[in-house]
């Protein structure tokens, strides 16, 4: 690829970037300080629990009854995902707008991977947030091995949300009901299995993180149908 | 003679419901073509299938010789493109979508763009969605004549202006597009802003297409006779000779390609009592409404 093209490219995913920002920003700001609150929440409850209670007794509870002080999180992640991917496609869909976006002079699959990457990426930070917050609260408290017990415990939330981000993009994007329906009902169950209480093996959480990441796939694929008229 | 869009043998079902069967014509550079057809008879459709957003059950659109179907970039970066409602993006403000488009158009110039905004008498911060649908059609046309594309689709720009702001937009496309030789593809169902605008047209009727031709030679060919009967109750069957037929308490009126002469002798030949006839001249609209009918 000639260097110019490179900068025309680029230039083109930034224009993109700042349009799907402009639509989710007021949302994402709210999200950011939902999650914060949520986090500074748990944070003092714990550290309430800590002060009050005997330590030792607290990390057997955690270590032997599965005790999660971090629940209050647990459908965050799948609120974000949907909230940001309902605010970036909804609007696109609505009065058939994604046409706008499909005539842009870049490949229509480009175009739809460069929105799905931008709202994922944007989420991401989020989750980010999460995980770095939660991982500093419980690292502060606890033993390594709780630290990594928290999170393979949220990492299916997480996948949760990100699941649910893709299903949002796709099922707005989607022209024909009734595959919405098929789409929405194939995503709950989906969701269902990274809700499943007790652990996950290394190799479930490895499969489900596949699995997540296969909806973006989805998207093209009813991109398709809106692009060419399917009904 | 070189196409910027050529449409052959187009035929298009929704499910069963026939659309419009063999529709051809194609549209020669810097020419400005009219598609036009009352509510309902596929002109958004035959946008849609130009710009690749759906398929067509039979036949095929070429634009700069690429089929609509798989548009390169490069050929969507030379078509402007105006979606029906003049629909656009309207979580932006008036500067931030001058400035998100001004990103993928290298023959990208602002000034006509912000010509039009300073008509409004808007500020910049002005969100699309509070605008109204006149205000709308403005930034619309700003971004299409600032894209400064080869070929501009225009699908149905008359939809929900008033007169004013259609006559606005028919004269900012005159002096930007229209001077500079660009193509343009327009379609309508409000004809009277057309009359000296348009170079070539097809009417389209519910699934049937009834003219393509200059609209010049459609001007000059396309005829209402109309005569006194004393049957208030006649009706005529449509023929080579009868293209259209109305008639109001015995105020009877053909439309028709033939002569005058060619009309008598069929209306001798099937019996009919007149008097009185003669020919009526006729507006653009008149014409139109003459072929596709009241109703």
């Amino acid at each position: 690829m000639h260097l110019l093209e490179l900068q025309e490219n680029i230039k083109m995913y930034k224009a993109i970037v700042y349009k799907e920002w402009l639509k989710v920003r007021w949302a994402y700001l709210a999200m950011f300080v939902l999650i914060i609150l949520i986090l500074t929440y748990i944070w003092l409850m714990l550290s309430k629990q800590m002060e009050f209670n005997d330590a030792k007794a607290l990390w057997g509870v955690i270590i032997f009854r599965k005790y999660k002080f971090f629940n209050d999180i647990q459908y965050i992640p799948l609120l974000i995902g949907t909230v940001i991917g309902t605010v970036q496609y909804a609007p696109e869909t609505s009065q058939s707008r994604l046409k706008l976006t499909l005539h842009l002079p870049v490949k229509e699959n480009k175009i739809l991977m460069q929105m799905l990457l931008t709202g994922f990426l944007l989420i991401a930070v989020l989750y980010a947030v999460i995980t770095i917050y939660l991982t500093a609260i419980t690292s502060s408290y606890f033993p390594r091995e709780i630290v990594y017990d928290m999170l393979t415990t949220i990492l299916p939330w997480l996948l949760g949300g990100t699941a649910a981000y893709f299903t949002c993009a796709a099922v707005f994007v989607e022209p024909v009901w009734s595959r919405r329906i098929v789409l929405l009902i194939f995503s709950i169950a989906f969701l269902s299995l990274l809700y499943i209480e007790g652990d996950h093996s290394f190799s479930s959480i490895l499969l489900l993180t596949i699995l997540t990441f296969l909806f973006p796939f989805w998207s093209l694929l009813t991109g398709y149908h809106f692009k060419r008229g399917i009904q | 003679m070189e196409y910027v869009v050529e449409v052959k043998n187009l035929t298009h079902y929704y499910g069963k419901k026939l659309v419009y069967e063999n529709l051809n014509f194609n549209i020669k550079k810097g020419s400005i073509f009219g598609l036009l057809g009352k509510n309902g008879t596929g002109k958004t459709t035959t946008i849609n299938i130009l710009n690749g957003f759906l398929k067509p059950t039979e036949g095929h659109c070429l634009m700069f010789g690429e089929d609509s179907y798989k548009l390169s970039p490069k050929t969507k970066a030379r078509v402007g493109f105006l979606i029906e409602g003049h629909i656009q993006y309207s979580f932006m403000n008036i500067l931030q979508i001058e400035k998100f488009y001004s990103q993928f158009y290298p023959n990208w110039r602002k000034e006509p763009y912000w010509e039009l905004m300073a008509k409004l008498k808007v500020t910049e911060d002005q969100k699309i969605s509070k605008m109204s649908c006149g205000q709308r059609s403005q930034v619309a046309l700003g971004l299409l004549l600032a894209q400064n594309p080869d070929l501009l689709i225009l699908d149905d720009y008359s939809m929900g202006l008033d007169a004013g702001y259609r006559r606005l937009f028919i004269d900012y496309l005159s002096e930007y597009a229209k001077a500079e030789g660009k193509t343009i593809f327009i379609t309508s169902h409000i004809i009277q802003d057309l009359e000296n605008f348009l170079d070539d047209c097809v009417i389209i009727d519910y699934n049937s297409v009834l003219v393509t031709m200059p609209i010049k030679e459609f001007q000059e060919k396309f005829k209402q006779y109309k005569f006194d009967t004393p049957n208030s109750e006649l009706t005529l069957q449509k023929n080579d000779v009868v293209r259209n037929f109305e008639n109001i308490k015995g105020h009877a009126s053909i439309y028709t390609f033939s002569e005058l002469y060619e009309v008598e002798e069929h209306l001798k030949k099937i019996n009919v009592p007149y008097n009185n006839l003669r020919l009526e001249s006729m507006t653009l609209e008149d014409a139109f409404i003459g072929i596709t009918g009241k109703y």
